[in-house]
């Protein structure tokens, strides 16, 4: 049987770790997909990115 | 595909006409994306303009909930309540047109502001700063452009990104340029428009504007 994909789990950072520690938030970014910032309850309030690949394609 | 990996590409395709925006673009850990799907808080958008500073990266705010020029305004007057932004009516000298021109300052620190450039979809922006989102990108470092030395005192923009990444001799540089300057008049030619009205104007919008503009600007 073949196995069920798992969805990936997102990174995350809280908004109180995004305002406190900014070298954090861009190692996060730096990540592939990038980071969400999520308030409190969990919920997403913005994602913070960085190209983790260069287009070839424009190359 | 996600808004910012879709704006990067539309970057990365010079559609901006600057050829150094493209390079940028298209290069891995060169550019900081945020994207927020509601209207941001002012401390947030601070927060990551704070984030690209520490990190000598341009900043890319993409707003995906923004549909109309109403949306923008209410997205600028939640901005204006922080002390470092400075929304403005500006009047680029010699156009003639009822368009408001919005120019949009960030203080980066005491004595330097800077001068945030515009882009959303809207008829009234000029064709290369049409992007698919409303976005308000910016460079929150200090004049860090050893090639530009026309810069001035109190104010970085995007001329003075820092390009060391990108390792260009001074001939290739001047070759960018000329190619930028090039390319921004071809694609600004029909219907006609000039690259400077939007030096310090980071939104151009319909007069309709102007009345919602009013409590926002000072």
């Amino acid at each position: 049987m073949a196995k069920k994909p798992t969805a990936k789990k997102r990174r995350t950072i809280t908004i109180e770790q995004f305002h406190r520690d900014h070298s954090a938030v861009i190692a996060a970014a730096k990540k592939a997909g990038g980071v969400d910032v999520v308030n409190a309850d969990g919920s997403v309030r913005f994602h913070v990115s960085s190209p983790h690949a260069a287009l070839p394609e424009f190359r | 595909m996600s808004a910012d990996d879709h704006l990067r590409r539309w970057l990365a395709q010079g559609l901006t006409g600057c050829q150094f925006a493209a390079r940028i673009a298209r290069e891995r850990h060169r550019i900081l994306s945020f994207v927020v799907p509601a209207v941001a808080d002012e401390a947030d958008v601070s927060g990551f303009f704070d984030a690209c500073r520490e990190a000598r990266l341009p900043a890319i705010a993409i707003f995906t909930g923004i549909r109309t020029e109403a949306a923008l305004v209410e997205q600028l007057a939640r901005l204006s309540e922080g002390d470092r932004w400075q929304i403005a009516e500006v009047s680029p000298e010699g156009v003639a047109t009822d368009d408001v021109f919005v120019g949009v300052d960030w203080r980066v620190r005491a004595g330097l502001v800077s001068s945030v450039m515009g882009f959303a979809p809207f008829a009234s922006m000029p064709v290369t700063r049409r992007a698919p989102y409303v976005c308000m990108a910016a460079w929150l470092g200090e004049h860090d452009n050893p090639h530009w030395t026309k810069f001035e005192k109190g104010i970085v923009h995007f001329l003075d990104t820092d390009l060391g990444g990108l390792e260009l001799t001074k001939a290739k540089y001047q070759a960018l340029t000329k190619a930028s300057v090039d390319a921004t008049k071809e694609l600004l030619k029909d219907p006609p428009d000039d690259a400077r009205y939007y030096r310090r104007a980071a939104f151009r919008l319909s007069p309709a504007a102007r009345a919602l503009l009013r409590p926002v600007t000072r």
